[in-house]
């Protein structure tokens, strides 16, 4: 049933195994935010006795801003391969388009997926090696509550991951050359980055601010994730910040309705292909 | 009785009409692309079995037409058959039935040899075992069998053209439709483009070429349909269009191309006089061996004295028909010498 998107996934998947270049760079970007970033605009927030670190509190956020840009830069190889004729295989073999678009979606999925458990993994690393006492999956108490704080984590990286690979998608099929897709996807990034809570926490964002971060799927994204990662309650900088089982749903339901839309928008783009 | 008998009947003549010999029938076929008009009212059919070659250069129809068949591209009107599937109404089902090298090269670069091929069987839900056979079957058909784990960007023009073909026949295909097989490539390449493609037609493909290299046409095509401006302009077997050019060309070289023309028109053998730079080109209607001394006897009795500094009798070639009818490179007689050899 699932023969031509798992065809497809399995064609990105070789040509990503094989470039590995690109393998190391996806993986070790977002590192390099963590601790560039994290350890240099760290300094500048006061950490107190019971705060979480700066370069804790930026784990979550890099996650997510990670998966937002591999996102939406995902979508360069359909329009590589609607530019280079590529994708006429595909559309003219006996499978349907949107089982193209699921392939092309999964193996976007995969590559944002290797960058959350890169950053997890120097997470990690950071808790168990550093002073700090920061403990990731912070509300979790017993393997089996873990592991469920765990399915959350992973959930909520696949929602908001398929989001922006759809919306990505959606663009890049219309689109007919690569500056145009790359000049649209930085000019979406910046607000998007800039009006989430991944970098700083918004308490104190000013209105127009605040009303941009509340339909920001980044927003929700960050949220649940530091929710998963960080706990209920956490100090940071000086700041008391508490979210509710309500935080959770929420950004389940406004990351979920954000996936569904963009599913359909990139099915009727992907049906706009001309391969001809 | 009478009934059944009529039934039978009818779908008799329905199979002979798109014939059990007949793979492709292409009727009355129109394709516009806004004003310009593609492919003109053209038909014709495609025996099972045979190598079919569309002649004609760039622009002339010949791909749009390709596109129609493997159900690409909705024409404006007309009726397709393939295969017994009538491409207008379900160019889905077509899908299995034709195998396709496009005109550019339609190969990951990132992927290997194998890969590539492994990546079609998987499209076409091609079992595992089955695929595997195939790929090495295919591989050893193109002679790249000893290359399965070469990025395809390191692969020569040919063996890219050669891994294309391998593709198009994984799910082997009952036709297979070449588009320009060997444009660019040197000429070693291009030989053993040849050879692979009468190799293929041997083991029952049948095969849709369209060249615009005469000799292409000439070396594989069972039957030539020359095209232009979306219209076929002449058809058959590369044997008789050279003969449509008269059995010989004679080429003159001489400086008083008009006095000579004048001089020689009315002989009943000549079928048409062409000017080109260094003379006159002369189709005929006979062997140009007896016919030649004729000839320079009508000129040796010009008064006051005309020179001919030269004479070639040629076997028409391929290229000799394409050009005389695509009108291109060589020049035409002029309109008032026309009526004259259309007599």
């Amino acid at each position: 049933m699932m023969h031509g998107a798992l065809t497809v996934f399995w064609r990105e998947m070789v040509k990503y195994k094989r470039s590995k270049g690109v393998l190391f760079v996806t993986i070790i970007q977002p590192v390099l935010w963590l601790l560039l970033f994290g350890v240099g605009l760290g300094s500048t927030f006061q950490e107190t006795e019971e705060g979480v670190s700066y370069v804790n509190f930026l784990i979550p956020g890099v996650i997510a801003l990670s998966i937002l840009f591999t996102s939406l830069f995902a979508s360069f190889n359909i329009l590589l391969d609607k530019e280079f004729g590529l994708m006429k295989e595909i559309l003219m073999a006996p499978t349907s388009r949107n089982q193209a678009l699921i392939g092309y979606s999964l193996s976007g999925l995969a590559k944002n997926l290797a960058q959350a458990f890169a950053v997890l993994f120097i997470g990690i690393f950071l808790m168990v090696f550093s002073n700090d006492n920061t403990v990731l999956f912070e509300e979790s108490d017993g393997v089996f509550s873990l592991f469920l704080w765990f399915l959350l984590f992973l959930f909520i990286i696949v929602l908001f991951s398929f989001g922006f690979l759809f919306l990505s998608i959606a663009i890049a099929a219309r689109m007919t050359s690569h500056g145009g897709l790359q000049a649209i996807i930085t000019l979406l990034t910046l607000p998007l980055f800039f009006a989430s809570e991944a970098l700083y926490p918004s308490t104190d964002f000013p209105v127009w601010l605040s009303a941009i971060s509340t339909i920001n799927p980044l927003t929700y994204a960050v949220r649940v994730l530091q929710i998963a990662l960080l706990g209920y309650g956490f100090t940071i900088g000086g700041q008391d910040l508490h979210y509710g089982v309500q935080d959770i749903v929420t950004g389940f339901i406004m990351l979920g309705l954000f996936a569904v839309i963009m599913l359909y928008l990139s099915i009727k783009s992907f049906q706009k292909i001309k391969i001809w | 009785m009478i009934d059944d008998n009529s039934k039978v009947k009818a779908k008799n003549f329905e199979t002979d009409e798109i014939g059990n010999d007949t793979i492709v029938m292409v009727k009355d076929l129109v394709h516009k692309y806004g004003e310009f008009t593609a492919v003109d009212g053209i038909s014709f059919t495609v025996n099972r079995g045979e190598i079919f070659s569309f002649l004609g250069p760039n622009g002339a129809g010949k791909t749009t037409t390709i596109n129609v068949m493997i159900g690409l591209l909705k024409p404006i009107s007309g009726e397709v058959y393939v295969d017994g599937i009538n491409i207008i109404k379900s160019s889905e089902k077509v899908k299995d039935k034709v195998g396709i090298v496009f005109q550019e090269t339609l190969l990951d670069r990132e992927m290997t040899v194998w890969e590539s091929m492994e990546f079609h069987g998987k499209l076409y839900k091609i079992p595992k075992d089955e695929r595997h056979a195939k790929i090495w079957e295919l591989l050893e058909l193109v002679e790249l069998h000893e290359k399965p784990d070469e990025l395809t960007k390191w692969l020569s023009g040919g063996m890219k053209r050669r891994l294309e073909i391998a593709r198009a026949l994984m799910t082997e295909p009952p036709i297979l439709f070449l588009d320009e097989p060997t444009l660019g490539l040197d000429p070693q390449g291009r030989v053993l483009i040849w050879e692979q493609i009468e190799k293929i037609n041997k083991r029952g493909t049948t095969i849709f070429l369209t060249t615009h290299y005469m000799e292409e046409a000439d070396k594989l095509a069972n039957r030539v349909f020359i095209m232009d401006h979306g219209k076929i302009l002449i058809s058959g077997t590369p044997e008789r269009l050279k003969d449509t050019l008269g059995k010989d060309v004679v080429y003159l070289y001489l400086m008083e191309k008009e006095r000579a023309k004048g001089a020689i028109e009315d002989l009943d053998f000549i079928r048409e006089i062409v000017e080109f730079d260094k003379g006159l080109e002369l189709l005929l209607h006979g062997s140009g061996i007896p016919l030649v001394p004729r000839i320079m006897e009508v000129l040796d009795d010009l008064k006051p004295k005309l020179v001919v500094d030269g004479v070639n009798i040629k076997r028409p070639s391929l290229d000799d028909v394409f050009l005389y009818f695509t009108g291109r490179k060589i020049i035409r007689e002029n309109e008032t010498y026309k009526h004259n050899f259309h007599h």
